[in-house]
């Protein structure tokens, strides 16, 4: 008998009992619309961090001057100025991996623009930056080289930064003045938002060219000219991370000519590490989750074998008409592991609809960022589909086993 | 010439229940050929509807031969034994058994779904078969909603569209009054006037009437075998093997 034909049957089969077949289902109603929510929950957090990392620029690390050590008193981060803009180019040139690196000084300076002023931080880069933090301009454009070589009085202004300076005014090609120097507007950053590691918001900044930093804003370093804050190296992928961090402090350890057991002078941070580990932290707890939601699947499994086992038993009597009228074992087994994968499957699609709308649901709720991903649902319906064939073989086996003499007979 | 449809050689079965083995057939010989209608009568353990479920295919002997239109038939697996009754055998029972869920035309097509004839052909044959047996009309009734001669005549319907060769009929009118019992035996009548060949088993001489030989048994073995017409004359000089009336078919 062909697939169609036993789909037909095992369709009026759950049609003629519906409100057993709804009963039967509901545990695979349950457990399917459980994992799809968990695994939204999940998902949606997962994204949200991964946006946060990707906010502060994927696969980056930061190099800081390491702290001093001035007659057993140590200073903080930074209060070396052993970093220099030609340590990153070194950097760029001879470690593998190495996307770019961008030498970058910054501090605090007042912007005025007519009568409005703002407070804000102020980073001298060079067009790298742009790079390895994937900071898009969003108007106008980035700064050229000729710029960064010719210590240009060029600007660009973060979102923020435009907010408080600008009304409804278009800011491009405007001056500003920053530590009385006057500034033309080249470009407009894209938003960034908060920073999800320390809280800062990202768009509070204004971008010189590094040159024009320490000529004009905020002042070479009294020790070494070409001395910056920190240099910021994007990575060409994750997995790369490890390896470029061992191989840029080998590079800046002979660089600085260090002997060998002398402490590190600078420092080498990946500003992601602790998002990832939150990141981390979400997966395992989605898995649990789903885990826990696949349970439940697995107790509306046994309630189909349950119901099915009964279903066969009430049944003897037509499975031995069906056997006289010519049926094989397969006929009979196909029909009863169809009846049950289908009672899985139409649990399946409810359960992914319920899911999907729980989800929606709660995320409304309670403000979390929600993603029913077609993975997840596809993991229910394959999920489903599955729990069907497994719980529904023994009782559609035992009905094909039946003897058909003895099935006839049985009232 | 073309072999019988029917030859079982020495058939036995033997029931088992609990420790116990019940002999039920104790070798029986049967030759049918094709175009014969036959009744098997007998009084209730005599072994008749042990013999309708070999020669059906239903069930398996213990020992013995059966060959079905020439072919071996008595050690098949149980596969093979369901696509020859699908393909070849047509069953009529006394308890109609009809699948309620289903209208009588769907019940109709049944019987035909096993045999793999396409849908389209299925429909077709079960309408002309419903039609010929005059329920037409009633071809999408349940058969909670027809009365027990409409729901035998669509269980007759059903082996009518299959078209098998052989039909298998146990007590056809059993549950059935008198005059219903008669217009059924006349269908099964006419289907074998149509060129099939029909084994029934009854206990009731009116009802065996209908058929041209009558092979009567007792405790597991054929104690006579005549064309009806004699059987009649026969059966009045022993007169015990047909003072036992059954209520219930076994």
């Amino acid at each position: 008998m062909s697939m169609v034909e036993t789909i037909r049957i095992a369709w009026r089969a759950v049609w003629a009992n519906l409100l057993r077949s709804m009963l039967t289902m509901l545990g695979i109603i349950i457990g399917v619309a459980a994992l799809i929510t968990m695994v939204a929950v999940g998902t949606g957090a997962q994204n949200q961090i991964d946006e946060q990392i990707r906010s502060l620029g994927a696969n980056l690390l930061t190099i800081q001057p390491g702290s001093l050590n001035q007659g057993g008193v140590r200073l903080g981060t930074g209060s070396r100025q052993t970093l220099s803009e030609a340590d990153a180019a070194a950097i760029a040139e001879e470690v593998p991996g190495v996307v770019v690196a961008a030498p970058t000084i910054s501090g605090t300076v007042q912007v005025v623009q007519g009568n409005a002023n703002w407070s804000t931080l102020a980073g001298g880069i060079t067009p790298a930056y742009l790079v390895a933090r994937d900071w898009r301009v969003e108007t106008g454009r980035g700064f050229t080289l000729d710029e960064v070589d010719t210590a240009a009085k060029v600007v660009l202004l973060g979102a923020t930064v435009v907010d408080k300076l600008f009304e409804d005014e278009e800011p491009l090609g405007q001056l500003v003045r920053i530590a009385n120097v006057p500034f033309t507007i080249v470009g407009v950053l894209g938003r960034k938002g908060q920073n999800a590691g320390n809280g800062r918001d990202q768009d509070d900044v204004v971008l010189v060219p590094l040159s024009t930093a320490k000529l004009r804003v905020l002042g070479s370093n009294k020790v070494s000219r070409n001395a910056v804050d920190f240099v910021m190296v994007k990575v060409v992928s994750d997995e790369a991370i490890v390896s470029a961090q061992e191989q840029i402090r080998r590079l800046l350890r002979q660089r600085h000519r260090l002997a060998a057991g002398a402490p590190d002078d600078f420092q080498i941070r990946k500003p992601s590490e602790t998002m990832e580990a939150r990141a981390a932290a979400t997966r395992s707890l989605t898995f649990l989750l789903a885990a826990i939601a696949s349970v439940s699947l697995v107790v509306g499994g046994i309630s189909i074998m349950n119901i099915m086992l009964v279903s066969v038993t009430e049944r003897t009597h037509e499975i031995g008409l069906r056997q006289a009228l010519g049926a094989r074992r397969r006929d009979i087994r196909n029909q009863f592991l169809v009846e049950a994968t289908m009672l899985c499957l139409l649990g399946g699609v409810l359960g992914v609809g319920v899911g999907a709308l729980v989800a929606v649901g709660i995320g409304n709720l309670a403000g979390w960022p929600i993603w029913v991903s077609p993975a997840s649902i596809a993991l229910g319906f394959a999920f489903s589909g599955a729990i069907g064939v497994f719980f529904g073989f023994y009782p559609a086996h035992k009905a094909a086993l039946l003897d058909p003499i003895e099935a006839l007979r049985y009232e | 010439m073309a072999p019988p449809l029917i030859q079982a050689t020495a058939l036995r079965k033997d029931h088992r229940l609990g420790d116990a083995i019940v002999p039920a057939l104790r070798g029986v010989t049967l030759t049918i050929e094709a175009g014969e209608f036959v009744a098997i009568m007998g009084p209730s353990g005599s072994g008749k509807s042990s013999l309708l479920h070999l020669l059906g295919l239903l069930d398996r002997p213990t020992a013995g031969g059966y060959r079905l239109a020439g072919r071996a038939v008595a050690d098949l697996c149980p596969d093979n034994r369901a696509q020859i009754r699908a393909q070849g055998i047509g069953f009529i029972f006394q308890a109609f058994n009809l699948l309620g869920r289903n209208t009588a035309i769907e019940n109709v097509e049944l019987a035909m779904t096993y045999a793999g004839i396409p849908r389209t052909e299925r429909r077709r044959r079960a309408e002309t078969a419903l039609t010929q047996i005059g329920l037409g009309e009633r071809q999408h009734h349940w058969p909670g909603q027809l009365s027990g001669g409409e729901q035998q005549r669509v269980a007759i319907a059903r082996v009518l569209a299959a078209g098998p060769r052989l039909i298998l009929a146990d007590e056809p009118t059993g549950a059935l009054d008198t005059a219903t019992g008669r217009e059924i035996m006349a269908l099964l009548q006419d289907m074998n006037r149509a060129g099939r060949t029909i084994v029934l088993v009854t206990h009731d001489p009116a009802v065996a009437a209908y058929a041209q030989r009558i092979v009567r048994m007792q405790d597991g073995r054929i104690v006579s075998d005549l064309p009806a017409a004699i059987d009649r004359g026969a059966m009045s000089m022993i007169p015990q093997a047909i003072a036992c009336p059954e209520t219930t078919a076994s």
